[in-house]
């Protein structure tokens, strides 16, 4: 399947009163590695959560490829293909990686319910077909030997490899990351800026929240800078790099 | 062999009976607990399935098998009705919902003569049920629950009981899986009323209240919600102890509260979790050294 494009058009979103995010416009163009930064507080998250269904919007327009997908059902965004990690990282502690990444295969399993009742071949072809697919995808963000460990006794950066892994199990065709480098050392830092690159190479639209910048600016084709829940700035790299509002926006200014 | 097993029901017949049915009532409501739905509407279930294949069989002279699955059917479409509402409700919320019907349920018990007997009950019901009816039905019980653990519904269903946020954003559909284990809860909850009534000659409101939701609730917390065997265990477990606490009955509550209170302080994972205690220890040691080289 093609790498979808994703647009939001003046997306609002309040919590009693609070404003949250309070207009965001972006589009993360389809196969491409689009990069969320700003400060803390600024609805990164927030917009990733709408985008992904979790939150309903207040207002404003979510397409994915032109479908408006703003009052969806998160289970429902997710078989449109956008798949998504979480910043509190959200795996299953007592099951193992393997385990873990078969969640993101569920959709895609053949066997109905009276399959499963009545012992079926269609079910045992359909888990061994999806346990081949996660186990290749293990293989791909480099966890293969850690397949059946149990998640909760893993390392910070292989935790936060496990839930790429099963978020590409589900077959996206828009990845949302939400801070998936935080907590990681140099070396992972770099393998995983390499396996972004190849998710995208893979034909994915990458949408990422971070705020290690070296990292986004090795991986992105473009950035958007939100601020007080508004797209500040946008362009890439090297453009946002040298954008005065964007330096303002993290270092404040001079004769504040 | 057999001479043994004849007499042995002949003394011990009603508390098999009573082991069996209860094991019964507690996969059906494992179907909820394991979608973390704490239900206390079986109570109201058994009550619906009970009165109506009571009717069935008494009034209409339909046979006991049809009673029995009619009684479940119509308990499962008042799961299903109830059940679009109700589970959009959150934890305490849910519970107290549940409870509600219940309570509905038994109430309308109370007053609808015509089909209940009212405050009376019905009397007189023949007895249809018979222990190797029940031992299949356990039977297959365990069976479907060990094929629906072992797949991939076993593991979305999981999933929603540790995760429900995460799990609709890995593409299970959250609502559509509570919704159809509530369902399939009330329908063994409904069959499980309809044999109990013909194994007892009588049903009444007050056998379908809030005591006996509680129960069924007890079952599969105490044996264990993660194990197959544990709402088999703490049903037995459960049904056998007043039993066996007959030397006193003034202690025979006390005692029983003070067991409950023991499992769910020290032993959250249920009965069962004792057996895997070792094994799970070692496992969580495996990955930190893993981490260290």
């Amino acid at each position: 399947m093609p790498a979808a494009q994703l647009e939001l058009w003046q997306v609002a979103k309040r919590f009693q009163g609070v404003v949250a995010v309070d207009s965001v416009s972006l589009t993360a163009t389809a196969g491409q590695v689009t990069a969320l930064i700003g400060p803390n507080g600024s609805g990164k998250t927030t917009t990733m959560n709408m985008i992904t269904g979790l939150y309903p919007t207040d207002a404003g327009h979510i397409r994915l490829d032109g479908v408006d997908i703003a009052r969806l059902a998160p289970h429902k965004v997710a078989a449109l293909g956008v798949a998504r990690t979480f910043q509190n990282i959200r795996l299953l502690a007592s099951e193992t990686t393997l385990a873990n990444v078969l969640l993101g295969a569920h959709r895609h399993q053949s066997a109905s319910l009276l399959d499963v009742l009545f012992g079926l071949p269609a079910v045992k072809s359909s888990e061994t077909r999806e346990k081949a697919r996660c186990e290749a995808l293990l293989d791909l963000v480099g966890i293969a030997p850690l397949r059946d460990v149990a998640v909760g006794g893993l390392s910070y950066g292989d935790r936060r490899r496990v839930e790429i892994a099963r978020a590409l199990a589900t077959k996206p065709r828009l990845l949302l990351l939400d801070e998936p480098a935080a907590g990681m050392n140099f070396a992972e830092k770099r393998a995983l800026a390499d396996l972004v690159l190849a998710i995208r190479d893979m034909g994915i639209t990458v949408l990422l929240i971070e705020h290690d910048i070296e990292f986004v600016a090795r991986v992105s084709d473009h950035i958007v800078v939100l601020n007080f829940g508004r797209e500040i700035a946008a362009g890439t790299p090297e453009e946002v790099r040298r954008m005065p509002s964007v330096i303002e926006a993290y270092l404040g200014t001079e004769d504040a | 062999m057999m001479a043994a097993l004849d007499a042995f029901l002949a003394s011990y017949g009603n508390l098999v009976n009573l082991c069996l049915l209860n094991t019964l009532l507690a996969y059906g409501v494992w179907l909820a607990l394991a979608a973390n739905m704490f239900t206390l509407g079986t109570g109201g279930f058994m009550a619906v399935g009970a009165y109506c294949s009571v009717y069935l069989t008494m009034q209409l002279g339909a046979p006991f098998a049809v009673a029995v699955v009619a009684g479940g059917l119509l308990a499962a479409a008042v799961a299903l009705v109830i059940g679009a509402p109700v589970l959009r409700l959150r934890g305490d919320y849910f519970m107290l919902a549940t409870f509600a019907f219940t309570e509905v349920v038994r109430v309308i018990a109370l007053n609808w003569d015509a089909v209940t007997g009212g405050a009376i009950g019905i009397y007189g019901i023949p007895r249809y049920t018979e222990t190797w009816q029940l031992v299949l039905l356990v039977l297959i019980a365990l069976y479907f629950v060990f094929a629906l653990r072992r797949s991939y519904f076993g593991r979305s269903i999981a999933a929603i009981r540790q995760d429900d946020v995460m799990s609709e954003a890995m593409g299970v559909n959250v609502f559509g899986q509570r919704l159809s284990l509530f369902v399939a809860s009330g329908f063994v909850s409904g069959g499980v009323g309809g044999l109990a009534a013909h194994l007892n000659f009588f049903v009444g409101p007050s056998d379908f209240g809030l005591l006996r939701s509680v129960d069924a609730l007890a079952y599969p917390i105490l044996g264990g919600v993660n194990a197959l065997l544990g709402p088999l265990v703490g049903a037995i477990f459960t049904t056998l102890l007043p039993e066996l606490l007959r030397f006193s009955s003034q202690w025979r509550e006390i005692l029983m509260g003070l067991l409950i209170l023991t499992v769910v302080l020290f032993l959250p994972g249920g009965a069962m979790s004792l057996l895997s205690w070792r094994p799970r220890k070692a496992a969580a040691r495996r990955p930190s050294t893993q981490g260290a080289e």
